[in-house]
């Protein structure tokens, strides 16, 4: 239908490019026929340009290991089947693809809710905690389950994003427009073709932007967005994508913000309230993404993306009682980054199928800081700048031998550097280098009733920096899956997982500490996973439920801890951590009719994580910053072309200290928002109020966040 | 039965919303002491986290009551306790972060001051340490000044600068003697400043070692200064500037890190750190201060202390020897031992006990 269409159209083009041409030689339509003329050479040298890519790649193919070559060999003499088994294989089966407990925010989801980045996405998800320093401009880091931050693995568009310093990754600083989905994993994806690094963390957070525009008939699709909200926030952004031709797509995303985010606080101290503003927490950032997909056909593709960044903002500082200088801080982030990702994947046949990425990428982060303190610095700026490069190549290879097996075979090859400088104390010692082999096996039983899963995966780490060694990491770690499927007909499914990872000691862990172990061991954990998941049949009933219930067992071995000692600090391997809990997901919807929707969202997830280092004066203790409860909730109802919806995200009390004292508690919190949502044709008006009971609270201790606030945001669809 | 379902998950929503915030644990209260006959102590608390306490141990009842200063003020004490110092019927508390210096009632611990100390308006100074003189409070700030505080307007009078992050502060001599650590600069200062507190100037700069801290003075005129050095490669050492001579001598104690002194005593906390970074040989030093020799390489003939070392102070009048010490996560405990080495009594003070300071009856 669609392809017919575009043959019509463009059969009417040439009709017409014929008539203007004979008919009409006036400098305008000459000038038409020019960029025609342009516009096909364009493609010429674009499709050319995309073969020599392909013819590449498989040189690369080689390159990247032998036992691809061979696979592609054999590809040639292999039948190809029709391509569309693949597809209707893969909707049967359910339980492949709930082993591993994931949730998953499509952009559907993400108009329903009260969020402007990434981070508060996340804190939607069931088992996800986001530490958060609060406003546009403060951090915000995703942990999973009681294990830190650390083990979190972020990936974009298939791509691990890497931060070899603090091996963290801010998720605020990724805008929630355009983003086509947010999924969260526990372990890993379900599907295992997947790069190596996918596999090599305890969680991973994957975040899929929006390549195309919605409507592929249009030749070229725009969307733009203005957002203003409270504490002199306005964010803008501009999505653009065009099919140059039937193969090959671009599309250009902006995304520009200021705030100034001084919002009104309060605190208690003692027995007195004290009623602050927020300083020194403005941000002005913009992220301009290209991308360009290149489709040689249904199921063998390119995509190149191109992505800038650049940020100024404030690090607002803690609340500080007892003085007027409460929050004082001068300490500024300024970031520019550049990354440029390539991917190639090829599907066509049902045997066999393969994809390679490659990315590269520069991050230069300034750190200032104005202070009476550095006395001898001019103008007392401290001034601290970290250059980090990655340079990234993947090769995953798929085998489906028979309908029931599907093998995966992964290497990765990742090169990190770092280099610090510093006008005042030395931040970073050296100029670290690190280079990571990763190969992983994977392999997949599927039937109607039963899935079983298990992978390998082989890491080697060296780490190289003047005079300083580490030795170096080899290490083989296994993960296993199944998920069962008792009774026939309905959709029920006993699931539990197993996985055994470690995360690697940063650049700062090893290289920041006056004294660390020469001999700085990884830190392990072991997850064990124990659910249930159900659903109901949506085919027969205009109500549907989704439930899950999962308990879990997680451990922590050979903690990295950063041990103050008085005017210097060490690193060492000391601490283990036990952590057991149960997340319940449900989703209720329910359409009255073809107009009128109501979706019914509620988490809830239960962490006891304890300290239990054996001989610790903390052992027994629940880790900071986790709740024992929290939950989220969400209720969105749909009318015509009405949209209004409810949102609530709870969090018990939790400790920010290792050791479970009165002074180190953080008080219970729910933060609830509304909005409503109005689309006239191709446009939409959503307000919010976020924390409409103007809840003072803190993720973070001493780092207020946001009061009652509105937003007001205007899409147009073109 | 839909509408059921409906009116089911709307009161589970809303149950939840309203039902989980109200099973935070509650703290108790404890009751409030008199102040008699004892020692504040107090806890830095850790930087950033607004914990800074002071404990009241009654020396009388052997009770230690924690969070004095919440007690009696109805509010916290601020963020990062640096120094504690009692002079006259006042008692002196330099809290670094939240750059104040809050003077209490020594009998009562409430607070009949809050002096902000700043660089400019708006500016914090971050004060550090201080020593009293002719009826003026001196506080070292890292800003690079010393400010003059006058003990009857409870006001800074008058500032000077001396150098990077000045640090320890003592009087011998009619001068006030000021260790200039530099720590924040890329290479850290050596220095010792002399100043004239008449005239408020700078009379002269000593060299000592690198990163000096702790700064005392006996009462003979003698300056005893802690260099921290770089903490990997410069080893900490103990440098006597001479009353009379004014000239620097080193004096032979390895590893010291907390100085205090008594009369002729100078004692000298002394520590080194295991291959796991944990403080090991522990032994407390007493040094003749006239003559520089050790005449006792460890007094401490008690319970031994758990975990790191962090102040040390003498009570001037029964010569009791006070150590605190930190895991810097919990709670520390205070070793009291007699003159002579032996264990007289423990207590549990806050995080991080870095001063203390005694206290007697009216």
């Amino acid at each position: 239908m669609l392809i017919k269409f575009q043959k019509l159209s463009r059969k009417k083009l040439r009709n017409i490019r014929k008539n203007q041409s004979s008919f009409c030689p006036c400098f305008l339509c000459f000038r038409k026929l020019f960029e025609r003329f342009i516009h096909r050479q364009i493609v010429i040298v674009v499709q050319k340009f995309y073969s020599y890519l392909r013819h590449l790649l498989l040189l690369f193919v080689g390159f990247m290991s032998m036992h691809v070559m061979a696979y592609d060999l054999a590809l040639d003499s292999m039948n190809h089947k029709e391509l569309n088994e693949v597809e209707v294989r893969a909707k049967t089966l359910t339980t492949a693809n709930t082993s591993l407990p994931s949730q998953k925010i499509t952009s559907l989801d993400i108009a329903k809710l009260n969020v402007d980045n990434v981070a508060d996405i996340a804190k939607h998800f069931a088992g996800v905690t986001v530490k958060d320093y609060g406003g546009a401009g403060g951090q915000k880091t995703v942990s999973f389950r009681g294990l830190n931050a650390l083990h979190t693995g972020v990936s974009y568009d298939g791509v691990m994003m890497s931060d070899s310093q603090s091996g963290m990754i801010d998720l605020g600083k990724i805008s929630s427009e355009n983003i086509s989905e947010v999924s969260a994993y526990n372990g890993q994806p379900n599907s295992i073709f997947q790069p190596a690094r996918m596999f090599a963390y305890s969680g991973v957070i994957a975040i899929c932007t929006q390549l195309t525009g919605y409507d592929s008939l249009h030749t070229i699709y725009a969307r733009a967005t203005a957002k203003a909200g409270s504490f002199g926030m306005y964010n803008g952004n501009l999505f653009l994508s065009k099919h140059i031709s039937k193969k090959l797509i671009i599309s250009l995303n902006t995304n520009g913000l200021t705030a100034q985010n001084n919002y009104p606080f309060s605190y208690t101290d003692g027995q007195f309230t004290e009623k602050r503003i927020r300083t020194n927490s403005d941000i002005k950032s913009i992220r301009n993404e290209i991308n360009s997909s290149y489709h040689f056909d249904k199921f063998e593709l390119v995509n190149i993306k191109l992505n800038q960044f650049y940020s100024n903002r404030g690090l607002p500082g803690a609340i500080i009682i007892g003085s007027p200088f409460a929050g004082f801080s001068n300490e500024r982030f300024l970031e520019n980054e550049l990354f440029g990702q390539l991917h190639y994947e090829n599907k066509k046949s049902c045997y066999v199928q393969y994809q390679f990425s490659a990315k590269l990428s520069d991050n230069q982060l300034k750190y200032t800081d104005q202070n009476v303190k550095y006395f001898s610095i001019p103008d007392h700026i401290l001034t601290n700048f970290y250059h980090q490069n990655e340079y990234y190549l993947t090769g995953t290879l798929q085998l489906c031998p028979t309908d029931h097996l599907i093998a995966s075979l992964a290497s990765d090859w990742n090169y990190n550097t770092l280099n610090a400088t510093s006008n005042g104390i030395n931040t970073v010692i050296g100029s670290p280098e690190r280079t990571s082999f990763y190969e992983n096996i994977a392999l997949k039983y599927t039937s109607q009733s039963l899935t079983l899963g298990a992978n390998l995966l082989y890491t080697k780490i060296a780490n190289k920096n003047q005079g300083i060694s580490q030795p170096d990491l080899d290490k083989i770690t296994p993960g296993a899956t199944i998920s069962f499927k008792p009774i026939q007909d309905k959709e029920l499914v006993i699931r539990a997982f197993y996985k055994n990872i470690f995360r690697v000691p940063t650049f700062s862990e090893i290289y920041y500490h006056e004294m660390f172990s020469s001999d700085l061991q990884p830190e392990k954990t072991n997850q064990y996973n124990l659910g249930v998941v159900y659903e109901t049949d949506k085919k027969h009933t205009n109500t549907s439920i989704r439930v899950s219930v999962d308990v879990y067992y997680n451990n922590i071995k050979d903690k990295i801890t950063i041990e103050p000692h008085g005017g210097f600090s060490s690193v060492r391997n000391i601490g283990e951590v036990e952590i057991k809990g149960l997340d319940v997901t449900s989703l209720f919807s329910h359409s009255f009719s073809k107009e009128k929707q109501l979706n019914i969202q509620l988490n809830y997830t239960f962490q006891q994580a304890k300290n239990v280092t054996q001989g610790d004066a903390t052992y027994g203790d629940q880790i900071p910053y986790t709740p024992f409860h929290s939950g989220t909730a969400t209720v969105d109802y749909n009318y015509k072309n009405v949209q209004c919806g409810y949102s609530a995200i709870y969090s018990g009390y939790r400790y920010n200290g290792q050791n479970s004292d009165y002074r180190n508690l953080l008080p219970s919190f729910v933060d609830q928002s509304v909005f409503v949502k109005y689309t006239y044709k191709m446009l939409a008006l959503k307000c919010e109020v976020n924390n409409i009971f103007d809840v003072q609270y803190q993720i973070v201790q001493y780092y207020p966040m946001p009061g009652r606030n509105v937003k007001a945001i205007l899409t147009v669809n073109l | 039965m839909k509408t059921k379902n409906l009116l089911l998950a709307g009161l589970l929503m809303t149950g939840m919303a309203l039902s989980f915030t109200s099973c935070d644990p509650k703290k108790e209260q404890p009751a409030t002491p008199v102040i008699t006959t004892g020692t504040y102590v107090l806890n830095s608390g850790s930087f950033g986290k607004n914990n800074a306490s002071m404990t009241y141990y009654d020396l009388a009842t052997g009770v230690a009551t924690a969070d004095i200063f919440n007690l009696k003020n109805s509010k916290g004490l601020g963020d990062t306790g640096q120094d504690a110092l009692i002079y006259g019927s006042k008692l002196y508390v330099v809290v670094n972060n939240s750059s104040t210096l809050q003077v209490m009632d020594k009998h009562t611990a409430t607070v009949s001051k809050s002096i902000v100390m700043e660089t400019s308006p708006g500016v914090p100074s971050y004060p550090r340490f201080m020593t009293a003189y002719n009826g003026k409070i001196y506080v070292t700030q890292w800003d690079g000044t010393v400010a003059c505080v006058d003990t009857t307007s409870l006001s800074v009078i008058k500032t000077l600068k001396v150098g990077p992050n000045p640090e320890g502060i003592a009087v011998a001599n009619s001068k006030l003697y000021v260790a200039i650590s530099g720590g924040l600069n890329k290479v850290k200062d050596s220095t010792v400043a002399v100043i004239n507190p008449t005239s408020f100037t700078v009379d002269k700069t000593i060299v000592v070692g690198l990163n000096p801290q702790g700064l005392i003075a006996d009462a003979l005129g003698n300056v005893f200064v802690v260099a921290m050095g770089d903490y990997v490669k410069v080893m900490p050492s103990i440098l006597k500037i001479d009353g009379t001579s004014g000239s620097t001598t080193k004096i032979s104690v390895t590893n010291p890190r907390n100085i205090a002194v008594d009369g002729n005593n100078l004692y000298v906390m002394t520590f080194g750190y295991d291959a796991n970074f944990q403080a090991v040989n522990k032994k407390l030093v007493i040094v003749n201060s006239q003559t520089s020799a050790i005449t006792n390489s460890n007094v401490l003939t008690g319970d031994s202390i758990l975990k790191t070392p962090y102040s040390l102070d003498i009570n001037p009048i029964t010569k009791d020897i006070y150590i605190g010490e930190t895991d810097y996560v919990t709670s520390g405990k205070m070793y009291c031992y007699d003159k002579l080495g032996a264990s007289k009594f423990k207590f549990s003070a806050g995080l991080n006990p870095i001063k203390t300071v005694f206290v007697t009856n009216k």
